[in-house]
């Protein structure tokens, strides 16, 4: 009799240890189970975790721990580039509607003003000018949506920086002029080749000269040195009157001193500038001291 | 819109007789970064312990990542927090430490408690024993802890305590970098406004466990960056002229060379035009606005 | 709350003071056997008792089992008051579970770990006794393991006490003074109550604390059933102390339910 219960008590344990991994094992799946159905339903950061520890279990949850996380990455980087396409939908707009409403103006002023025959002319040539230069932002937003949406490296070819720099401060020359200011480009030679994109170098220029325009006084300053180690360096400075600037912020799209805001202005020029600029590999940054404020451009050869 | 992460309504608590929380009325949204700002013994721990169960309200209220499909124990997983200063045991190191909350939690992979110290500066720190850590690294590793486990809702208590100002500004940054990129939603209180201004988006103003005021940052710089500051040597005749001519009262004369002029219907060009016509120079006139301080003490001395 | 519970386990593994406790009790039972003598922590000293025939050395260590709870003093403490003093259960019923469950884990991992440690105690002392006292100093394996079971009632009763005054009171200098003393106390207490309405002359109420409430007295209980009680006396005890290890953290949880962590 005895080894008969001793062989019953051992066998029944053994059924007991077995159901117990039984039940653990089915208590883990579900576990998971319900897990991953509460993750998916929400918009979480958080991964499945063992609530019954085995070894089997925990490998399955490694692996839909870096499924999840690569799900969350890629949420993450469409939220993001979404944002960026609405962000340069908003900052391209702003760019068109800038020669646009100059362009209305000059014709409000022929149409409202006694003028002469050449003043007209004059002033119809400069409307074609400006005309001219939306038709070129047009084609560059074709150019850049591409690029932003594809994550095309901008087209870059052989370029000569100071033609470039020459031809985007002509833009501006007769604002510039009627204000009593003038545009100076100091440099120690007449070509500087660069490798990048003209489209956007002229934007980036363009942009900064208008916004020293809106916001500086005086004469602006746009000097071009060649580092050591082959990088150009276009420094924008102008003087400013206005003493209460943030220096880190000024990059951001929404910032604007007080005093722009009652002429109107959103404060998206230099972020155009800085978006642009970092799109062609460069590097920007702004700085302030002793009344003049200054935006440095660094680029590769 | 965005979805709602913490939503009270009449939240209210009690330590015997004395009144500590007295109907708040908070919402935090997904993505926020929402600032809490008070005195000490304003109440602002008092609301992190009590939505997080750490101590048992006594009216009201409150609902964290409202949905009726989920259930809470879920839900509680989902938050990290670093309330009242952080509190670990003396005699481990910072990874056995951690260790002994990613085995609570359940976490299965033991690389994530490295991704939390090295975030946080302290995967060098070896067999260190907690107890001879300073106050920066205690408290960096009471928000390692918080983020150990790919937290939503980030609850913080002073975060910046006890932290050098190269530690203080790595932790903006670190903050700033986790609510863009992982979208993770934070409430912090501090003492340092200037701190809690750079980040955050949404503030509440709290005091004697009564809120003040619920704001978004835009309409805190609408209602801080309204005022005229001119800057002249003839300050009364100023005044005369903004009185008799601008029918302007809201004004202070600052010192004898400066006014700040509050009057929201006149821009800066129209008075300056106004007080060279009437013959006096001003040596300058630029728009200037409230610090979070003055702004807080503004709201206090109202109630 | 397995993972309360492994997480604790790894935690008590990485301390020390576990070993220190556990090797003390390995110390103190190797003296009882080589020494021939009881270790116990009790006010009174020597065991009283018949000294007409050498006492059973396996009885007299049953007898001083109120040493098991000096000993689980550090375990109670090492898991839970430890937790709730640093602040660090706060980290845990924040982001990891609720209050119940917290609870839930400390009393199941307490329990079990003092049943282990008072199963480790008995069956030490009886395997080193055998082969180093030889047959004099013997006691049935069934007797022993009968006392073993009729005080293990006590000792969860013992634990579940322990456990109680740990959730209530959250700090850790105050709760290892409470438990250290509060036995100790009572004994004296009720010996001088005893004392006191003997000499004035109040019979009626000694009587009644001798025979009511003194026999159920930790180290009285041990002793009593160490050295064969009667069936109601074991009857008695073991609901007594059952109800202790059963109502006591009830009522712990409920206040637990509302306190400040």
């Amino acid at each position: 009799m005895q080894p008969l219960i001793i062989i019953i008590v051992l066998l029944s344990i053994s059924v007991a240890v077995l159901l117990v991994l039984l039940i653990m094992s089915c208590s883990a799946q579900k576990s998971i189970t319900k897990q991953i159905k509460s993750i998916m339903q929400t918009d979480t950061n958080t991964l499945v975790r063992s609530e019954i520890n085995s070894k089997c279990a925990n490998e399955l949850i490694n692996e839909i721990n870096s499924l999840l996380k690569e799900l969350r990455d890629n949420r993450q980087y469409y939220k993001r580039k979404n944002h960026d396409i609405n962000q340069m939908i908003t900052n391209i707009s702003h760019d068109l509607r800038t020669p646009l409403t100059s362009a209305l103006g000059y014709i409000n002023l022929i149409k409202n003003s006694e003028l002469s025959e050449e003043e007209k002319y004059r002033e119809i040539e400069i409307i074609s000018q400006r005309l001219l230069r939306l038709e070129q932002l047009i084609n560059s937003f074709f150019e850049f949506s591409r690029i932003i949406s594809n994550n095309e490296p901008p087209e870059k070819e052989e370029l000569n920086l100071i033609a470039i720099l020459e031809e985007s401060a002509a833009h501006y020359f007769d604002d510039f002029d009627s204000k009593n200011r003038s545009i100076e480009l100091s440099c120690n030679r007449t070509k500087i080749p660069v490798y990048s994109n003209k489209n956007m170098l002229m934007r980036i220029s363009d942009n900064l000269i208008g916004n020293a325009y809106k916001h500086g006084s005086g004469n602006l300053n746009i000097s071009v040195k060649i580092t050591d180690d082959d990088k150009i360096i276009i420094v924008f400075s102008n003087n400013l009157v206005n003493a209460d600037i943030n220096v880190e912020r000024i990059f951001d799209e929404f910032y604007t001193t007080d005093i722009s805001r009652t002429s109107g202005n959103t404060g998206l020029g230099l972020a155009i500038a800085k978006q642009f600029t970092e799109i062609i590999g460069g590097k920007i940054s702004a700085d302030y001291k002793d009344e003049i404020f200054s935006v440095a451009l660094k680029l590769n050869k | 819109m965005h979805e709602i992460v913490l939503k009270t309504n009449g939240l209210s608590k009690k330590y015997g007789r004395s009144v500590v929380l007295n109907e708040v009325d908070m919402t935090v949204y997904q993505g926020d970064i929402y600032a809490l700002i008070g005195k000490n013994g304003a109440g602002k721990t008092t609301i992190m312990r009590v939505i997080t169960g750490l101590s048992v309200k006594s009216g009201g209220f409150f609902e964290l990542f409202p949905n009726e499909r989920r259930s809470s124990s879920f839900d509680k997983k989902r938050l990290g927090c670093l309330i009242g200063g952080p509190a670990f045991f003396k005699n481990m190191t910072a990874y056995q430490n951690l260790k002994y909350y990613a085995i609570q939690k359940g976490i299965t992979d033991s690389k994530q408690i490295d991704t939390a110290l090295e975030l946080m500066g302290l995967n060098l720190t070896g067999r260190k024993k907690y107890s001879g850590f300073s106050l920066g690294m205690k408290q960096r590793l009471g928000i390692a802890l918080a983020l150990l486990d790919n937290p939503d809702l980030l609850i913080l208590d002073e975060p910046i305590n006890g932290l050098d100002p190269i530690g203080i500004s790595d932790m903006r940054d670190t903050f700033k970098r986790l609510n863009s990129e992982l979208g993770i939603t934070i409430i912090v209180s501090s003492h340092i406004l200037t701190e809690l201004y750079a980040i955050a988006n949404r503030f509440l103003f709290i005091d004697n466990g009564r809120v003040l005021k619920e704001i978004t940052k835009q309409e805190l710089d609408l209602e801080c960056k309204r005022c005229i500051v001119v800057k002249t040597n003839d300050t009364k005749s100023a005044a005369v002229v903004l009185e008799k001519e601008l029918d302007i009262s809201n004004y202070t004369v600052i010192n004898n060379c400066e006014i700040n002029v509050y009057s929201k219907n006149i821009s800066a060009e129209d008075l300056s035009k106004a007080l060279f016509e009437n013959g006096i120079g001003i040596s300058g006139i630029y728009e200037s606005g409230l610090s979070l301080e003055d702004y807080f003490k503004r709201l206090v001395e109202v109630r | 709350m397995f993972n309360m519970i492994k997480s604790d386990l790894y935690r008590i593994i990485k301390s020390k003071s576990i070993y220190v406790m556990v090797i003390l009790m390995i110390i103190t039972d190797t003296l009882s056997v080589i020494l021939k003598s009881a270790f116990s922590i009790s006010i009174s000293s020597g065991v009283p008792g018949n000294n007409d025939f050498p006492l059973p050395l396996c009885r007299e260590v049953l007898s001083c089992n109120n040493s098991i709870y000096y000993f689980s003093i550090f375990i109670v403490f090492s898991v839970l008051v430890n937790d709730l003093s640093c602040k660090t259960a706060a980290n845990s019923i924040s982001t990891v579970c609720s209050r119940t469950k917290y609870f839930l884990s400390k009393n199941i991992l307490i329990y079990s770990l003092v049943t282990v440690l008072f199963i480790f105690h008995c069956s030490f002392f009886y395997v080193l006794n055998l082969p180093v006292n030889g047959s004099d100093y013997y006691m049935e394996l069934g007797d022993y393991a009968k006392i073993v079971l009729l005080q293990y009632p006590v000792i969860l009763g013992l634990t579940g006490f322990m456990l109680t005054i740990g959730f209530v009171l959250k700090n850790s200098h105050v709760f290892v003074t409470t438990a250290i003393i509060t036995p100790m106390s009572l004994t004296l207490f009720f010996t001088m109550v005893i004392a006191v309405t003997s000499y004035a002359h109040m019979t009626g109420l000694a009587n009644f604390i001798s025979e009511h409430i003194a026999p159920f007295l930790m180290e009285i209980v041990l002793y009593q059933l160490a050295f064969d009680a009667d069936n109601l006396y074991i009857f008695q005890s073991v609901i007594i102390y059952l109800l202790f290890a059963t109502a006591l953290p009830c009522a712990a949880y409920f206040r637990f339910r509302k306190s400040e962590i």
